[in-house]
């Protein structure tokens, strides 16, 4: 079926999804701004403390940033930063929250790229075999039943007890997810007419599978890849809190134990990008193969 | 029901009758401590031994899921009502609002929930009592998870709002109010029911996850979740198995919601085939 919105050309729709990001990163930043303006100890200095400066001081570094400017002002400072890649300054790491991102945003990435890819192509490979091999079903399903019970935490532990890497939890987490999306996308395209027909012909079931049910059904199997990623991302934080991998998401529990508002709000805006940036690929992609299948 | 059902819905019915009579099924507290016998093994006296302050792990594990199973069950109730209650109100209450709630549930959903629970939590007060903190844990949980769900009752009272009987409904004098209460809930009451067992199973997990990384139910009150931080002694759980037995209640809880959500609507329905999933909070 051809759809108003299947006819959007691809720099239309890679311009849609820009506007998307770009949206939530304004609306976001704002968001951010007002939590950092309103958190525990915001407008607070350490010289309210320092016992070495005299009352006359203390009162004059009071007055000094009550005439600070206003929340309006405030906001436009902040968006100014942002779009200047200045992120900020961490309080509990005292360093500028660009530079913390930078540094830890490579290693969570490669972790969810490895992680992600790694489920992808079990719950692919496992719907697959599901749909074809009917009999095969309960396995898949008893392991993405059992991924799915478990929280991610306690898989990390698991892996870690085996002396595997925290990527392994990543992937037994997004399996479930890949696999049960997957195997219901591949289960409807085998229950298309021309499948049943070309059964009937007596075509071999694997090129049947291969040639019309894995054919129809890939354009949406493209799509579960930015769910994947929507699935992941998150699911790192417990992840590279109990592995203590120095990611992004470990950096984001740290700053909440420490209340270190600048680096939560953006690391919550960063994730969103990734997400979203995951999401919109994958729906590029997907719109992209649906064409060429025609 | 098939058998698979049966078993569920009673091993369910079992763990939280338990959890409920935990006073009767334990012979000890969740907090007393014998400092005599820390780090036990299993033993008459301590069914799955002690802990590190001497506490009998039995009793913390069927005291923490009445915590654990009193959460979910409470934050997924707040969501769900929530989320019925933006979704059908921006359905009805026009364009403008529909675009407005619409880009909120967008930004909702666009940032991982988790970062969201992490900022919200680092907003309150870390250091609470014991049962502030189960208040803050389920009333957070059940604030933010409203916006995936929100979607679907908008689009359902989407398609209420423009069906005949509802035409006839206004055409016959009916007020808005009036439109709601009578016709809008009713019919939304299986798609909020649904919802609110899609959930459950979701929201503990989440408050394991929540507990587990020291932002939850704080100690000594006890939570599978905040009972998993044994593990992180990761090198002695081979030799002391035991200490994953919050893990092994927190799967058999989980698996027991999912094999009794409804056939299509199911998180996670591996096993029967078929059912969409719901994206988790971690």
């Amino acid at each position: 079926m051809n759809t108003g919105r299947h006819t959007l050309g691809n720099s239309a729709l890679f311009w849609g999804h820009v506007f998307r990001i770009a949206t939530t990163v304004l609306a976001g930043g704002l968001l951010g701004a007002t939590l950092v303006r309103i958190a525990p100890g915001s407008g607070v200095s350490d010289q309210d403390w320092d016992a070495r400066l005299s009352a006359a001081t203390v009162a004059n570094s009071r007055e000094r940033r009550a005439a600070e400017p206003g929340l309006m002002r405030f906001y436009a400072e902040y968006l100014k930063g942002m779009a200047h890649g200045d992120l900020g300054w961490s309080t509990s790491f005292d360093c500028p929250v660009t530079e913390l991102v930078r540094a830890r945003l490579p290693l969570s990435m490669a972790t969810l790229a490895r992680g992600v890819g790694a489920a992808l192509a079990a719950g692919i490979a496992a719907a697959f075999l599901a749909v074809w091999r009917r009999g095969l079903a309960f396995l898949p399903g008893a392991l993405a039943m059992i991924c799915l019970s478990i929280p991610a935490a306690v898989l990390a532990f698991m892996m870690l007890v085996q002396g595997w890497p925290g990527t392994w939890a990543l992937a037994f987490a997004v399996f479930p997810h890949a696999y049960l999306y997957s195997r219901n996308l591949m289960a409807d395209a085998a229950a298309a007419p021309h499948v049943l027909a070309a059964h009937a012909r007596g075509i071999r079931p694997a090129r049947v599978m291969l040639n019309h049910v894995l054919r129809l059904a890939a354009p949406q199997i493209l799509a579960v890849a930015g769910l994947a990623v929507a699935i992941g991302f998150p699911a790192l934080v417990p992840i590279e809190v109990v592995c203590d991998s120095p990611g992004l998401l470990q950096l984001a529990w740290k700053a909440a134990l420490s209340r270190d508002m600048p680096i939560l709000v953006n690391v919550t805006l960063v994730a969103a990008v990734v997400v979203m940036a995951g999401n919109a690929a994958s729906d590029i992609a997907s719109r992209a193969a649906r064409r060429v299948a025609g | 029901m098939t058998a698979l059902r049966m078993v569920a819905a009673s091993t369910l019915a079992l763990i939280v009758a338990a959890s409920i009579g935990a006073g009767a099924v334990c012979r000890r507290g969740y907090a007393d401590q014998d400092r005599e016998h820390p780090n036990e093994p299993p033993s008459r006296e301590h069914p799955l031994g002690t802990d590190e302050l001497g506490r009998d792990r039995f009793s913390r594990l069927v005291y923490g899921g009445r915590v654990s199973l009193l959460i979910a069950p409470a934050a997924a109730a707040i969501s769900t009502a929530l989320a019925a209650a933006i979704g059908a109100a921006t359905a009805a209450l026009g364009r403008r609002w529909h675009r407005t709630v619409s880009a909120a549930m967008d930004l909702f959903l666009a940032m991982p929930t988790i970062l969201i629970l992490l900022t919200a939590r680092a907003l309150l007060p870390l250091n609470t009592s014991p049962w502030l903190s189960i208040v803050i844990t389920c009333g957070l949980l059940g604030c933010l998870g409203w916006a995936q769900s929100a979607r679907v009752f908008r689009e359902r009272a989407a398609s209420l709002l423009a069906s005949d009987f509802m035409l006839q409904a206004r055409a016959s004098g009916s007020n808005t109010f009036r439109t709601f209460v009578a016709h809008i809930v009713p019919n939304l009451r299986p798609a909020i029911t649904a919802q609110f067992w899609i959930a459950t199973p979701l929201f503990v997990l989440a408050e394991a996850n929540l507990s587990l990384l020291g932002l939850g139910v704080s100690e000594p009150a006890p939570s599978w979740g905040n009972m998993l931080r044994e593990l992180e002694n990761y090198a002695s759980v081979p030799e002391r198995p035991w200490v994953l037995a919050p893990a092994l209640a927190l799967l058999i809880v989980v698996c027991c919601l999912h094999l009794l959500l409804p056939a299509r609507s199911g998180t996670g329905s591996a096993l029967r085939g078929g059912g969409a999933v719901c994206q988790p909070l971690h």
